[in-house]
Parts: structure tokens; C-alpha cells; sequence
């Protein structure tokens, strides 16, 4: 089988240029700052903070998830030219190469529904899945809204 | 329940247009009040990267909005004082409340919110109930919200949230069609429920972000963005306090 032999040393030779290629193209490298949940004052609260990408490849945000809430969904507060203010679905949320993504109130925040009754103070386990990086873990502080905003 | 009315097609309506076009200007100016504070944010950034930390603080920054903002007012001040809005709902009590008459002669806060929302909402009440709770902060003074999501916002899911942030906030609710109509008369867009699906019960509602103020002499003068912070609705909140007729003057 000398053949097929050349042809698994083609393919694995083209599997590690891909590889350098990608090492070339650069690797992510992401952190977390602060990040806080607001204490509910209903159903629903946010999760606020700043995502860091010291690395020379671009990442993102795909997923976010936690056991405190039913559900968690990536929002951009937008203003509209009807008006009106309206939280819109993020997909995806890319944080260039030596870029970082700011979640503040009235902007990106993670949205978290049917959030369980936190007091400020307790620690919330939260995943961040990006789509290179893959899942990073994070404890977020519970803290009051007055804490987060002046 | 008693029954409730909203003040729809009455001789307000003039008004009423002419109110709305009012808002529409103030959008140009409160964009322009956005990219002032950018600025002066940047202006800071730029004076503490230089290493130099006089004047790169909030208050330098905020005497300069005030002064470009050319009133008196630290939230975005409308072209000219609009009459208070006339409107009947229901509060959480179930019982209706006439907006004009029960805040009659006192500091009054506007809002258009629900409770559902984690991000805005939550904020300006915050901010609202921090400043009323100092010391020394007048007592005449009303912080009413009014819930666009009769869907899901019940008068006891209204009053719970209100209640984090202080028990004397006043919360409205009233059908689709009251509550069109009271944005209306306020002069503002009217709240949309952005979902197509009627099973979807996690919904959120594009709706108007600013908070209105009204002073004690039943004129509104002024609005707060998303973004204002505790120490402008201070500010202000003393100056409409003092004007208690129609003829006063807002004055620093």
C-alpha cells in the first residue's frame, strides 16, 4: 500500500501547513474583566463586563450560559429612529486582536432571564463559549445597580 | 374595577402634535448632548493619559454640558416648557390615576417602561430612588412608572418591582389602547412589543428610554437619557422645585 501511504503524508503535510497557517493568522487570547450581575429587580437582569482579546487573532462571543437563569441571551441596547429604545439580539460577538468589548448599561449586556432571586454578594458560576477559545468560566460578583452605574 | 379612560381625540390633540414635533427636536439636541459627553469623556482620557488630572474630573465635564447645553437644566432641556400630560390608568392598587391630577403641584417623573427589561429600566428607577432617599432631598416629589407590557406586567408584578427600588413610586398600568394613548398624549412613540409570536413569553419592548420631569407648576421642562447619571437628576431636581407657577423662571 505504498500509495496510499504517500497519500496520508500528503494530507497530514497539508494538515499541519493548514495548522501553521492558522498559527500565522494568530491566536486569541481572551480574558474576562469584572464582570458583575445586577441584583434582580425582576424577572429578568444583566450581566455586565469587559471581554480582553490580548492575543493577534480575532475570537467571539457565540454563547453564554448559567445556572442562575432559564436562559441567557447577548443584547446591544439600540436606539432607534422611531424613537424608540429596543435590546437586539447579538449572534455573534467578535473581539478583534488586541480588542476588547466594553458590556455596559445602555449597550452590550448579557441578558439574563428567569434569573433566581440573587442578593448582592453572592458569586454566579457564568460560561462564556467563543468560538475559538471555546468555553471560559467566570465568577461574577452580584452586586447593586448603584455599584454599577453613578 | 372602576372604570378607567385615557384622554383620546380630546381638544389635547392639537397639543399633542404640537408636543410631538417639540420631541423631535429634543432627539437632535439630546444626539448632540451624546456627543458632547463622548467628547468630554474623551477629553478626559486624553488629559489623564497627558498625566495631568486637574480637570479631567465629572464635575469640569458637567459644568461644560450644562453651559453648551444653553439652559440652566444638566438633562436635555426641551426647546420650551410642554404642558403635563393628560391621562387616566390604573394603579397597582386597581384603582384609576388621573397623571394631571394626582401629581398636581409636585416634582413629577415620567416613565415608560416594564418590568421584564434588565437593562435601562432598572437604572433610571435606581437612580431616581437613590437621589430621593438622601438627605435633605425634597419630599414633594413623584416617581410615576408607567409599565407598556399589560401582557405580562400585573399591577403585583409592577408594585414588586417598583418596590426595590421605593415603595411611594407609583406604577400604572391600563389596556393596550390607554396606554397608546397616554404615550401619545406625553407626546412620545408608542412602546412595541417585538415579537411576532404569540407563544413567546420572553419578549422584549422597544419603548421610549428617557425619564420626562415636570415641575411643581404642571410644565415639563427637561428629559433624562439613558446615561444620565445621579448627580444631573440632582441638580435639576432643585430647580424644579422652585418653580411653582406657570410665570417662574428656571433659574441655576
Amino acid at each position: 500500500m505504498p500509495r496510499l501511504g504517500v497519500v496520508f503524508a500528503v494530507v497530514a503535510l497539508l494538515g499541519v501547513a493548514a495548522c501553521g497557517d492558522d498559527v500565522e493568522s494568530g491566536t486569541a487570547s481572551i480574558s474576562i474583566e469584572s464582570p458583575v450581575v445586577v441584583v434582580p429587580s425582576g424577572a429578568n437582569t444583566a450581566l455586565y463586563m469587559t471581554i480582553v482579546n490580548d492575543g493577534d487573532g480575532a475570537d467571539a462571543l457565540t454563547e453564554v450560559r448559567s445556572q442562575v437563569a432559564d436562559e441567557a441571551q447577548l443584547h446591544r441596547t439600540t436606539e432607534g429612529d422611531d424613537g424608540l429604545t429596543r435590546m437586539e439580539p447579538v449572534d455573534e460577538l467578535e473581539v478583534e486582536a488586541g480588542g476588547s468589548a466594553v458590556f455596559e448599561p445602555g449597550g452590550l449586556h448579557v441578558m439574563l432571564l428567569g434569573v433566581d432571586d440573587l442578593v448582592a454578594g453572592d458569586q454566579v458560576e457564568i460560561e462564556l463559549v467563543f468560538a475559538e477559545s471555546g468555553p471560559i468560566d467566570v465568577q461574577a460578583e452580584v452586586r447593586a445597580i448603584s455599584d454599577v452605574v453613578d | 374595577m372602576a372604570p378607567v379612560t385615557a384622554t383620546v381625540g380630546s381638544p389635547l390633540t392639537r397639543a399633542t402634535i404640537g408636543q410631538a414635533i417639540r420631541w423631535a427636536v429634543v432627539e437632535e439636541e439630546l444626539e448632540m448632548m451624546r456627543s458632547k459627553r463622548a467628547l468630554a469623556a474623551l477629553l478626559a482620557a486624553i488629559t489623564l493619559a497627558a498625566g495631568c488630572t486637574s480637570g479631567g474630573d465629572d464635575s469640569a465635564a458637567d459644568d461644560e454640558q450644562a453651559a453648551g447645553d444653553g439652559s440652566v437644566f444638566e438633562g436635555v432641556a426641551f426647546t420650551e416648557p410642554v404642558p403635563k400630560p393628560d391621562f387616566t390608568l390604573t394603579d397597582t392598587e386597581g384603582r384609576p390615576y388621573d397623571f394631571a391630577a394626582e401629581t398636581d403641584g409636585a416634582t413629577t417623573f415620567l416613565f415608560f417602561g416594564y418590568t421584564f427589561c434588565p437593562d435601562i429600566c432598572p437604572v433610571h428607577l435606581n437612580q431616581l430612588g437613590e437621589i430621593l432617599e438622601r438627605p435633605g432631598a425634597p419630599v414633594n416629589v413623584q416617581v410615576v412608572f408607567v409599565s407598556v407590557d399589560p401582557d405580562r406586567d400585573t399591577p403585583e408584578v409592577i408594585r414588586d418591582f417598583l418596590d426595590r427600588f421605593d415603595s411611594d413610586f407609583v406604577g400604572l398600568t391600563g389596556t393596550p389602547e390607554e396606554l397608546a394613548a397616554a404615550q401619545e398624549a406625553a407626546g412620545l412613540p408608542v412602546a412595541f412589543k417585538e415579537t411576532d409570536d404569540p407563544d413567546d413569553e420572553q419578549y422584549t419592548v422597544g419603548h421610549y428610554a428617557a425619564v420626562l420631569a415636570f415641575a411643581p407648576n404642571g410644565l415639563g421642562y427637561t428629559q433624562y437619557p439613558m446615561g444620565t447619571k445621579q448627580t444631573e437628576y440632582a441638580h435639576d431636581l432643585e430647580i424644579l422645585g422652585e418653580l411653582r407657577t406657570v410665570d417662574d423662571v428656571p433659574a441655576a
